[in-house]
Order: structure tokens, then sequence, then C-alpha cells
């Protein structure tokens, strides 16, 4: 059984210009210490998808479909079961850690707080346990340092303690929202590296949602491609990137400047993503897209599976797309 | 070689910090936040500068522009030193170089149409051009930059991200500048978006024979757009080479890293490279390191590079090569 | 490749297309301000209020100064409001006619804190601009007078003011006028520091345009929202600060009056059950207040949509 079996879910909300699908019908699942990732734009939907999964939606927000983790479903479960859930069996580390560390607070009374609630440690034991946590994610330093308050941490150091914050109570499953963003290259190397050996060393499954083709190249086993809400692709990495099956995925692939290669022109896809108050009714995609029909612009084909492992929503047979 | 149409002799920038709480007459501490940069830019060159938050490339941008205060020479077409003008002089030279911002949206007015903006610098370096003149050259200037210039009356939140970098790219060209330095140009855009700014602004510069500064913290973009590249760590230049030479085969510690820290959309490759991760932070601008001031999280540093620092020069027998390592060339490159 | 090629042919065509007509900011708040039921019903009172101070006149029965000796002394029995004598608010303790110097009333303290607050908002915004935009030392002066300006207790000095140099409205003016644009030029400031290191002022310093142009073109328009917003909510702090002063005895003279007189001496004769007399002004007057506060909530929720 999947560690996390996500089933038709989506995301809706509720604004003044109506109601927006943010997210259409998406399934996914992860197995126990297993890496995937959710690929997609500004728009795409790829942040409200995890936020909906942890009950995190804003207030106007609702979410429909299935998520069953470890075999139960935690989708719209009552705040005290998610909170319990959240924070000790799935944890998410953000973009910016700021938002998620109290400024006011020293970094150990934060992480100690955590464990003297989740796991009823006393405070000193908890304290301890924090700095051990603090030196897994190679903060140098961590028994002065963990007296620090956030902002006297730079950038990067901020993410670590982010990260070793949500490792306190060894939970099941990582979700990392663009984790990556706003570091600098070489912060975000070892920020990468750090994930890869956590993983390995704790054994859980990550979620790594992002924008980054080349970070996910690296990092993830599945790959799940999403854009205006919708997904475009999802399968195993390997086959994505070295044999795009979706016009969208293509057009992406061909339009990152890469640092392995020489002079390619850059192919461009024209347009913008779309704007989701104002959502297409059929593929999200038609309008910028090479080989779109009138079909494309009624009805986005439903994601079907036309290789092992393989599934794609598109009008078009893979064939078609030369 | 004729004449480089900018040359900067040894620009240094400082900023006076003052702590919170400090008197006012307590001497503010200063911090160096470029610490003598020489480059030279030909007439239609690309050159792209790399480095990471904190080094100094922002700030070496808007010195050449005497936005920040600074020291050196900043020498325009051999003969005029930019600093040493007074501002009624500079204003002519205002014209000649253009700037182009990071966040689309926050770079223009959001109070003003679409045309306002881009007729801005044409009103405020042209003042007696004549109303309609001015919409005929900004509605032709929107269609360079394929926008559609019956959109002229709109205002900027009604237009997407690459719309927006496209009016600030107009903007910056409608005055016909020599040189137009680009700060980040791409890095706030969604990816398929990226490519099309790129694009636009490498036809552009083709068309009008433009030179540009490309100043950008992803290598793979710089790569793609440049035709030399500096790398700025802390305010100094660390290395600078023809754009193949600078990635074939960098030769300081520091662009090695860098360089091997791009993350490749190629699942093979990007899993079998080797990665070299630096140590540590930057260190503080306030409180630079002795001697070279990457030796704190160089993984090949020794004891002199505490006590020297090393000068930018040829290392190998490309004389266009430079790199400011002491050991530079005598580690293999990764 | 498709796209752009359509796109390439068409341009020809959509180059003799009409302009299209842009939705400016301003635009877009009066849209969500209309919207709003609160402000707009507050909207359609301030204009009622504004009607019968400028109408209200013609209405009246008798002009405001005019004393009806038969009914003075004797308000309670013969001064009710009626419509058959003409006093439709009844009448005051003198035998005045309280419709009229209700009218009046509106009109001065209307009047007050517009202008109150008018000279706040020019002074205020170009002071608070400038000493932002400059920066520096020159900031640092002008906030530095500010603070002193507002370290001296306002009231005590425009009672001082309205003592020593007489009591007019002329004199009343000046003194609020004096001590309205602190607190504005103190949050236009504000407002300018963080606008000042928004990359589109960047963008026009770097092509050259003067710094007057700048704060004129790019700053102020960007600072009205809020000094919009501010100067709705100032307007009733003015009447309130007015109806005080003319509550002590130091406001208008005779025969002239506003809200804040009329309200002092309503409420003088409240035990003589002569109730009119206080009800009337202090109905426009907490209308009205109550009418600004709902605009200036509208105004701010309508101009900077991100905080609700």
């Amino acid at each position: 059984m999947a560690l996390l079996d996500v089933q038709g879910l989506s995301v809706s909300f509720r604004t003044n210009d109506g109601i927006v699908n943010a997210v259409n019908d998406v399934s996914l699942s992860v197995e126990a210490g297993h890496t995937l990732a959710i690929v997609g734009e500004s728009g795409s939907g790829k942040s409200q998808m995890a936020f909906a999964m942890l009950g995190l939606l804003a207030r106007n927000g609702y979410a429909t479909g299935s998520v069953r983790f470890d075999g139960a479903e935690i989708l719209n479960a009552p705040p005290k079961v998610m909170n319990t859930i959240r924070a000790a069996q799935i944890a998410m580390v953000f973009q910016d850690p700021m938002t998620s560390l109290n400024p006011y607070m020293r970094v150990s009374d934060q992480m100690a707080e955590v464990l003297v609630h989740h796991k009823g440690l006393s405070h000193a034991d908890a304290v301890q346990e924090a700095v051990r946590m603090l030196d897994a994610v190679k903060i140098p330093e961590a028994k002065a340092r963990i007296r620090y308050h956030p902002h006297e941490f730079s950038g990067g150091m901020r993410q670590r303690v982010m990260i070793a914050m949500s490792l306190l109570c060894k939970p099941k499953l990582l979700i990392a929202d663009e984790p990556t963003t706003a570091l600098d290259v070489t912060v975000q190397a070892q920020i990468m590296s750090l994930f890869g050996d956590l993983q390995k060393e704790f054994g859980m499954a990550v979620i790594l949602i992002t924008h980054d083709l080349g970070v996910v190249a690296g990092f993830c086993e599945e790959v799940l491609v999403l854009y205006g809400g919708q997904v475009m692709e999802q399968g195993p990495t390997d086959p994505i990137f070295y044999d795009p099956s979706h016009p969208y995925t293509r057009g992406l692939l061909k339009a990152i400047p890469r640092v392995d290669q020489g002079d390619l022109e850059l192919k461009t896809i024209p347009g913008s993503p779309p704007n989701m108050m104002m959502a297409p009714k059929g593929c999200p995609f038609e309008p910028r897209c090479d080989f779109s029909g009138e079909d494309c612009t009624q009805a986005l084909s439903p994601l079907t599976e036309f290789a092992p492992g393989r599934l794609r929503a598109c009008n078009r047979m893979v064939e078609e797309l030369a | 070689m004729n004449v480089p149409l900018l040359k900067i002799e040894d620009l240094r920038v400082s900023f006076a910090i003052r702590s919170e709480g400090d008197m006012p007459w307590t001497a503010p501490r200063s911090l160096q936040a470029v610490g003598g940069v020489n480059f030279e830019l030909q007439q239609g060159e690309t050159l792209g500068i790399v480095g990471e938050s904190g080094c100094g490339k922002s700030t070496l941008a808007r010195a050449i522009i005497r936005m920040v205060p600074s020291e050196g020479r900043v020498v325009w077409m051999g003969d005029k030193d930019l600093l040493s003008l007074s501002k009624p002089a500079m204003m002519k030279y205002r014209s000649e170089i253009q700037m182009v911002f990071q966040d689309p949206l926050a770079a223009l007015n959001p109070r003003m149409t679409v045309g306002q903006i881009i007729a801005e610098p044409l009103k405020t370096h042209h003042p007696d051009l004549p109303a309609g003149e001015v919409k005929a050259r900004v509605k032709e200037m929107m269609e360079k930059v394929s926008l559609l210039p019956n959109q002229i009356n709109r205002y900027p939140h009604e237009f997407s991200g690459g719309q927006c970098q496209r009016i600030g790219i107009a903007r910056a060209l409608i005055v016909q500048p020599k040189l137009v330095i680009c700060d980040e140009p791409v890095s706030a855009l969604d990816v398929s978006i990226q490519a099309q700014v790129i694009n636009l602004l490498m036809k552009l510069q083709k068309e009008m024979g433009l030179s540009l500064i490309f100043i950008a913290h992803d290598l793979s973009v710089v790569k793609h757009i440049s035709n030399r590249v500096m790398v700025l760590y802390l305010g100094k230049v660390m290395e600078v080479a023809d754009r193949d030479t600078l990635y074939a085969k960098p030769l300081h510690p520091y662009t090695q890293a860098l360089i091997s820290a791009v993350p490749i959309p190629d699942p093979k490759k990007e899993r079998s490279k080797t990665t070299i991760l630096l140590e540590g932070d930057l260190p503080s601008p306030m409180a630079p390191p002795s001697g070279c001031v990457f030796r704190t999280r160089c993984p090949k540093a020794q004891a002199l590079c505490a006590e020297v620092e090393p000068t930018l020069e040829v290392k190998d027998d490309n004389a266009s090569h430079k790199i400011a390592c002491h050991f530079a060339g005598t580690f293999a490159s990764s | 490749m498709r796209i752009e090629h359509e796109k390439l042919d068409g341009l020809a065509d959509r180059m003799v297309e009409a302009e299209v007509k842009g939705r400016s900011p301003w635009a877009d708040a009066r849209k969500r301000f209309a919207h709003n039921k609160a402000a707009m019903a507050g909207l359609i009172v301030l204009i009622l209020v504004g009607c019968f101070a400028a109408f209200g006149n013609l209405i009246a029965q008798y002009p405001n100064d005019f004393t009806d000796f038969t009914i003075m002394g004797r308000a309670a029995e013969l001064g009710q409001p009626s419509f058959a004598n003409g006093h439709y608010f009844g009448t005051d303790d003198s035998g005045r006619d309280l419709f009229a110097r209700v009218v009046q009333g509106t009109q001065i303290s209307l009047m007050v804190g517009v202008v109150g607050a008018a000279i706040a908002v020019i002074v205020g915004t170009l002071y608070g601009a400038t000493a932002g935009y400059v920066g520096g030392r020159v900031d640092n002066i002008m906030m530095r007078i500010v603070d002193i300006l507002m370290a001296i207790p306002y009231m005590f000095v425009l009672i001082l003011l309205l003592v020593i140099f007489g009591r007019s409205i002329g004199m009343l003016f000046v003194g609020i006028g004096l001590l309205s644009w602190l607190d504005m030029s103190r949050i236009v400031r504000g407002q300018t520091l963080s606008l000042k290191n928004k990359e589109f002022i960047e963008a026009a310093q770097a092509t050259g345009v003067s710094s007057f142009r700048i704060i004129l073109r790019h700053i102020v328009p960007n600072l009205l929202g809020v000094v919009a917003v501010y100067a709705t909510l100032l307007v009733p702090l003015m009447i309130l600060t007015e109806s005080f002063i003319s509550f002590l005895g130091l406001g208008v003279q005779n025969p002239n009056t506003s809200w804040g007189k009329l309200i002092a001496e309503g409420a003088s004769t409240m035990q003589y059950g002569t109730l009119w007399q206080l009800a009337f002004p202090l109905f426009f007057f907490v209308i009205t207040l109550f009418a600004f506060f709902f605009v200036g909530d509208g105004l701010r929720d309508a101009l900077d949509p991100k905080d609700r």
C-alpha cells in the first residue's frame, strides 16, 4: 500500500469573481521512501495542491477527492487530527523559512516546543534532541547557534533550521515547496545534497514542489507536470526528460538554457500561463500549443496511460507531435 | 582593437553603515560593496556578470550610471570619465545607458499607462518632441518588443509578468541607447517566459547594435546570452574570460564550484556529476577575510591565501582569460 | 510557432484597430467602492448632509439670527418643532429658529472639517513626500520640526490662539490647519520611504528624470490612496476638535454657530424639557461622523484590496 494515495483531488476557491478551480482532478501516489516532483509554473496550482493535502488552504478554498495517508483518509479531516498528522507524520518546508519561524522566539525554544508538545519530552531533553537535529542538517556549532533568533541565521542556514525543525518528529513524508528557490546556486546544491542524505538516513518519502527542472532531474524518481491546474504528464523521471510525451513538457525542456550545452537556440513557448480567474474550458495549454486544434478548445482528453507507468493528457497522439 | 564603448578602471563602491542606536556623531562603519573592478566592453558585445546574492553585482551596475556614489573611472568611448561629469553634463549620457530591472511589475509605476511609462525617457531627454511624434515612437517601440500597440492606454497590472518585462525593455530602448544594463531581467519570470525575453533581448541587440551588461545569478542564462563572463565574489572579480573558455575550463575554484552547482535538466548527467559543495556562508562584507576574499570557503585554500591578495592576471595561454587566484591552474578543474 | 506567425500577420490589422482603453487602478477602486454597501450608504448620507447645508436656507422660514420675542423664555411650551409656525426643528431658548441655526452650524462644521483636511492633504503630502524622498539630513531636520510641533499640546495652543487673537472663524481655521498636517506628513513620509526603494522610482532616476518630477509623477500619485483614506478620517476629527472648542465656548461667535455650539446650548437646557434643542444638532453630528468613518473604511478597502 502506498504511503500517500491521492485520488481525484480538486481544489477551488470562492472569490468575488466567482469560483476559481486551482487544481483539477489530480491523482498520485507516493511509496514510503520514494521521491516525487510536482513541476509547474506560477499559477499551475502546485502549492495549493500541497496545502489542500495538509488542510492548510485559505479560508475561501475547499478541496474534493480523496487523500489517504497510511490508509487513513485525511482530506478535510478536522483541524485537531490534521495538527497531529502535520507535526508527526507529514512535515512541510516552505520557500521562505521566515514565514514559518517565529522571529521573536529563540530557535531552541521553537524546536523544543514541538517535541514537548508532541512527544512529551522534558524541555531539557527536547533541546538536546533539537541540537542533535541541527547537527544532522550540518549547522556548525549547533550547540551555540540553537540559542539564536531566526534572523541571526543566513538564508541558507535558516532553511536548514527549517528542515531540522520539520524532521524533529521523524516524519514519514516531507513536502518541500520550492525549498531552494530563494537561495543561491551553491547553497541550493548544499540543501539538495542535504535532502538526499537525510532522505536516506530517515527513510522518508519526499514530495518536491518546484519549477526548476534541473533540481528535479537530480533528485526525484517520479515527476508530475502541472499546468493551469491540470496534470499534463506524469511518470518516471528519465522518460519524461529524454522522451517527453506532452507538447508542454517538450516546449519547457527546449526553453531552458543549459550550462552543459553550447549555442542552442532557445525555443520559446509563445504567450503566457493562463490566468486562473478565467481558466479556459478545454486544455489550459491550448492557446500556447503548436499542435492544438478546434477540439482542444472544447475539452481536454483525460489522463491516460500510454506506456507502462506513464500518463499523459493530450488530444494528439504522441506520434503526431513532430 | 578599437576604442571600447565602456572602460571601467578600479571602480570602488563603499557604503557608510550606521547600526541602530548609534549617536549622530559616531563615525559610521564602511562596507565595501565593490572593491576595485576593471573591465572593458566593446560595442555590440554582451558581458555577463554572475555571482551570488551579496556579491555586489547590482551595486556595480548602479555605480556605472551613478546611482550610487563611487570612486575610480568609468570611461565612455575612450574619452569621457562619467564619474567626473557634472550633473547636467551627465544627462546626455543617461540616454546612452539604460537599465532593465528584475521585478517586471515593480519597475512600472502602477498609476501610469503603458504609453506614459514608455514615453517617459523620451520626454525627459527630448522635451520638445511633439505629442504625436512621441506616441508614434512609443507605438513603434511596442511593436518591436511584440506588444500590441493598441494596448497603449492599459495599465501595468493588466499585463502578465513577461509582458511587463517587455514594457520595461521598450522603455529602456526608446531613447536608442548604446548600452543596456540588465539587472536580473529574467529571474522573476516563469521558465517558459524566460526564453521569450532572452530571445527578444538578443534579437533587439542585433537589430540596434546594442552592448549589454547582463547581470544574473543563473549561470545557464548568462552562458546563453553573453560573449564574455565575469565572476564576482564579495565585490571582487574572481575570474573573467570569454564565455566558452569560462564554462569549459574554469580555473578559479569559486567558478568551478559555481558551475558544478548548477542543476542540469538531464537526469543521468545530473545524478552522475560531482558537485563541489562549498562550506559555510558568505562572509560579512563588513569584515571581509584577509588576503583572498574567497579563502574561507575555498576547498584549495592554503596559508598564502590568507596573507596575500591575489591579483587578476592571465594564468594560461589565453590572454583574455584572467583569474584572481594564487594557485589557478595548479589543480585540475572538475 | 504557428501562433507567432498569426501574430505577425495580424499585426498590420491590429495597428489600425482602436486603442484599447485601460482599466486604471482608480477605476478598479471605484468599482470595489460601489460594491461596498456601508460605504455607499455613508456617501449618500454625506451628500444629503451637504445638500442640507447648501440649500437648507431656501426652506428655512426664518433667518438664523431672527429672534422671536414671543417665544423667548418660553421655549419649552411655544418653541416645539412644528410645521404650523415654520419652526421645523423648533426654536432655541432665545426664540431663534433651530432649523436655520442647524443649517448654519452644518455649514460651519463641514467647512472646518473640509478645510482642515484639505490643508492637511496639501501641506502634509508635499512636506512628507519631500522629506521622505530627499532623505538624509533634510529629512532629519524636517521631521524633527514636526516632532517639535507635535510635542506642543495643541488644544492648549489652539485655546491660547483664540483667546489672544480673538474668537473668529478665520483664527479657528488657522489653528486647526496649523496642526492637522503633522500626522499626515508623518504618514506620507513613511509611505514615501517604502515607495522610494521601488524599482520604478529607480528606473526614473536612471533615465535622469528630475527629483521634482519624480515626486509629482511617481510618488504623489501612488500616495493618494493612503492620503484619501486618511483625509476622510481626518474630516470628522477636525469637526470633533471644532465642536470641542465650541463646546468650551471658545469657537465661533454669535450669531454664527456650529454643531458643537448648538450641542452645548442644547445640553445646557436639557432638564427644562427642550430635548429637541439637543437632538437635532446631535443627530446631524452623529450621522455625519458615522458616514465619514464608513466612507473612510470603504475607501481603504477599495484602494488596498490586499489588506482584507
